[in-house]
């Protein structure tokens, strides 16, 4: 995988010192949102905002399409300031959120009718809509299934249709907040899969939250969120290489990530691995080195 | 793996499945109407014929629309034994104490009784051959006058429509809780009716704490598919009308005159 | 206490257009001690596997014995059962419903008749085993915790009626890395006290790896293997198919066989990888 390169891009999401609280209904502050936050998404990047539940990473999410208001700080959309009102549906018309639960973003009972809701709240002209959704269905790979329940899909299945009923909105950018939390593994890979082909064939801007390591591994950036706060941000190699660091977070390197820096301590002449082929290619070359 | 069909939509290949849902409203409501109108026994023969036709056109089982029968034919009855008693005018037929048992009165209920299950048929006949999804958008099109004063028919339906699609996701639920609670020894099926209602507490509220959760997510999920960005909001679906709703529709309004005029005995002509 | 399945099947609506056999020959023994896991792809059979265990699916075809007692007999003491094989479900925590913790880790136990007291003090000592500070948490709704913090309520709820067998449905999904890791050192000291045999089913096979001594692979309601991790994990191929893919250190050894360095012995954790590196066996 080419290193993404930054150079001569202009960020599509900006977050600048942005902190936010959930409050009661008298403004009183009841719990810890985010704090400090400082980001910049650009343009054709794939992030991965890790951390532990309650890390702050699903409100950061929240903050990107206007769901929260920062209490202090602002959050920028392609230009477009979260806390100006009337623009709202702009800013949530280029960025697609996917949630963690399939079932419970799925309006209608048919796949092609949940698909068309979202451009049809945009007043998007309906032969458009008919070419939006026959072409979302095929970046996704589901088109046999369009006239279909989406009841009787699997759950891998059910979050393609949902990524797709984004898709038709025609976002810039789209989030997935912990859409693979409740997947068994080819249901998740199903989703990583289709994000990646997005993100690389179309060009799509990904912000994925997830726990699970392994999927941030071919990230172009991993942000580490601990207590409201950015812990640390990088390559997924700089990022994981602090081991101590991602200890302390409530996470837990990949496997092979552990394995190479247990090595590295006891002496071992091999690089710091983030998969499995990295590992057994460091081990492979050591021993003909000796 | 239970299947929940509400109407229990009746897929199957045929002329009424494939006429506008739209249409289908309207002819049912006019047959409503019809069915309310006619008080002549030979009208009411017309009728039992026209839901005949309708059945068979439609590819539905008789015995299928006689079943919808069965779940009113309690009700049926009752109001047809009050109609019995309490009609106490004309040729008395037998009688004892204080009941009577008049002509009038057994034909009243029998019309009563017909009545009520013409109009379940007609309406299973509705349910049988269109899907929900195609009703609710025939309702909110119909719909369409009321929201020119300001009744939110678009939600209405939306509301619907979202109702339709979790009935099964939440009945799925009521097994998995209700399993999770048998394994914790919970029994649903003894007792008395005070203790078995009881018992479905453990079901009943982490149902509803769940329904609530869903809702929450779902409303978040709306929002971010921008629901009521704006108020020219486009329609995918735009039902066509075809010749087969032509043909439906002018079978059935020629029907309801010969049936109006059967009822009013060709009001003398011969 | 030992569990016999002796040639289970197993049919969803049978005679109907939507029939679908969910378990067919299945034949194998869990022994008291045992922490055997369950595994296959989603559909394979394992969730209708696992609750034949305690009669929530009764046995149409087959045998199946749980300590004395016979589940393919026509009657069946359910309380007895269900209180010597606890079943831990997917998503736990969304069957809490009482008031308050104490509560409803007080459900099983008395509904499989114990006293009040007693149904207290054994909550008592299922909610400190869990993790959870009794007097902080007794008289808290289960729905202001956390999730992790729900998630051993529920188990709390379910070891409270001290059940000598424990199914349990995938009980670390939709937790994060520290909830997983807290909850499988959970099992392991569950284990130690008084649910001496394990019935785990799981996607996570690095788990299965790590925490199984037995594995019963599943694959279209057939029994596949019933072998150990260590010789299942030996031939990554062998799960081709199956749609399961083989933990990161049967990979990695898989990668390094390919490269001439053979583990005489499969690694299956961290440590028994280092181990081996460090014992010279690649090297």
């Amino acid at each position: 995988m080419s290193a993404f390169s930054y150079e001569n891009k202009t960020p599509i999401i900006s977050v600048n010192s942005v902190s936010y609280d959930y409050r009661n209904s008298q403004g009183e502050s009841i719990a810890r949102g985010v704090r400090g936050i400082d980001l910049d998404v650009y343009q054709g990047e794939f992030v991965v905002l890790l951390g532990h539940n309650g890390s702050g990473k699903s409100t950061l999410a929240k903050l990107l399409n206007g769901f929260c208001v920062p209490d202090e700080g602002s959050v920028t959309v392609a230009g477009i300031d979260t806390k100006d009102d009337l623009k709202i549906y702009d800013i949530r018309s280029k960025i697609g959120m996917v949630f963690q639960n399939p079932d419970n973003q799925m309006v209608a009972a048919i796949i092609e009718d949940d698909m068309a809701f979202g451009p049809e709240n945009l007043g998007v002209p309906r032969d458009e809509i008919e070419e939006r959704i026959t072409w979302a269905l095929d970046v996704v790979n589901m088109s046999e299934h369009r006239k279909r329940s989406p009841s009787k899909l699997s759950g891998g299945q059910k979050q393609r249709i949902a990524i797709a009923s984004v898709l038709a909105m025609m976002p810039d950018v789209l989030i997935l907040d912990e859409s693979t939390a409740m997947l068994d593994p080819k249901g998740r890979k199903e989703v990583m899969d289709t994000a990646r082909m997005l993100n690389c064939q179309k060009g799509m801007t990904v912000i994925l939250i997830t726990h699970y390591m392994d999927e941030a591994i071919e990230a172009d950036r991993v942000v580490v969120l601990d207590e409201g706060k950015i812990l640390t941000s990088g390559t997924p190699k700089e990022v994981f290489s602090k081991v101590d660091l991602i200890k302390s977070a409530g996470l837990e390197l990949p496997i092979a990530s552990k394995i190479s820096s247990e090595l590295i301590a006891l002496g071992y002449d091999i690089p710091f691995a983030l998969t499995d082929e990295e590992l057994a290619e460091g081990i492979c070359k050591l021993k003909s080195k000796i | 793996m239970r299947e929940v069909s509400i109407g229990q939509y009746y897929p199957a290949e045929s002329f009424t499945h494939k006429l506008d849902a739209r249409i289908k409203l309207l002819l049912t409501i006019a047959f409503i109407v019809m069915v309310f109108l006619v008080q002549s026994l030979y009208a009411y023969i017309a009728v039992a014929a026209f839901i005949l036709i309708a059945t068979l056109v439609s590819k539905i089982p008789i015995l299928k629309v006689l079943k919808s029968v069965k779940a009113i034919i309690f009700i049926v009855i009752v109001m047809a034994i009050i109609n019995l008693f309490t009609n106490r005018e004309g040729t008395v037929l037998w009688s004892w104490w204080k009941v009577v048992i008049t002509v009038e009165g057994i034909v009243t209920a029998v019309k009563l009784a017909l009545r009520l299950i013409f109009l379940v048929m007609g309406t299973a006949l509705l349910t049988y051959t269109t899907t929900p999804m195609a009703l609710t958008d025939g309702m909110e099109s119909l719909m369409y006058p009321l929201s020119l004063i300001k009744v939110p028919t678009h939600d209405i339906a939306i509301i619907m429509s979202i109702a339709l699609r979790f009935i099964p996701i939440l009945m799925e639920e009521v097994d998995k809780i209700m399993m999770a609670q048998k394994a914790r020894g919970a029994c649903f099926d003894r007792g008395g009716l005070l203790k078995r209602a009881k018992a479905l507490l453990p079901v009943l509220i982490p149902l509803f704490v769940s329904a609530f959760r869903r809702a929450d997510e779902l409303a978040l999920a709306l929002d971010a598919r921008c629901y009521n960005a704006t108020p020219n909001r486009t329609k995918y679906k735009q039902p066509r009308l075809t010749w087969r709703d032509l043909v439906a529709t002018i079978f059935t309004a020629v029907f309801i005159v010969l049936v109006i005029a059967i009822n009013n005995n060709f009001w003398g002509l011969y | 206490m030992q569990i016999k399945v002796e040639d289970l099947k197993y049919t969803y609506s049978p005679k109907s257009p939507f029939e679908k056999v969910a378990l067919e020959g299945i034949t194998f023994t869990v022994n008291e001690g045992d922490t055997i896991g369950i595994i296959g792809s989603t559909g394979s059979g394992k969730s209708t596997l696992s609750q034949h265990f305690n009669a929530l699916i009764r046995v149409s075809h087959g045998k199946l014995y749980v300590g004395d007692m016979e589940l393919h007999a026509k009657k069946v003491d359910l309380g007895k059962l269900r209180q010597s094989v606890g079943m831990l479900f997917q998503y736990p925590e969304y069957q809490l419903f009482a008031d308050t913790v104490l509560q409803d880790v007080c459900f099983g136990p008395l509904n499989f008749g114990m006293s009040k007291e007693e149904a207290e003090s054994r909550a008592k000592e299922a909610i400190e085993l869990v993790g959870l500070n009794f007097d902080e948490v007794k008289d808290k709704s289960p729905f202001e915790l956390s999730g992790g913090q729900k998630r051993r309520v529920a188990i709390a709820g379910i070891i409270a009626s001290m059940p000598q067998v424990l199914v349990l449905d995938e009980p670390t999904a939709g937790l994060d890395p520290r909830g997983k890791r807290d909850i499988l050192e959970l099992v392991t000291k569950l284990k130690k006290s008084y649910c001496k045999t394990v019935i785990m089913i799981s996607h996570n096979m690095d788990e299965i790896a790590e925490y199984c001594n037995r594995v019963i692979v599943l694959n279209n309601g057939k029994l596949l293997y019933d072998t150990t991790p260590r010789e299942l994990f030996k031939d990554v191929k062998a799960l081709e198919g199956t749609g399961l893919t083989p933990p990161h250190t049967a990979k990695i050894a898989s990668l390094l066989a390919n490269n001439g360095i053979i583990f005489s012995d499969l690694p299956l954790t961290v440590d028994e990888f280092v181990k081996a590196i460090k014992g010279g066996i690649a090297l």
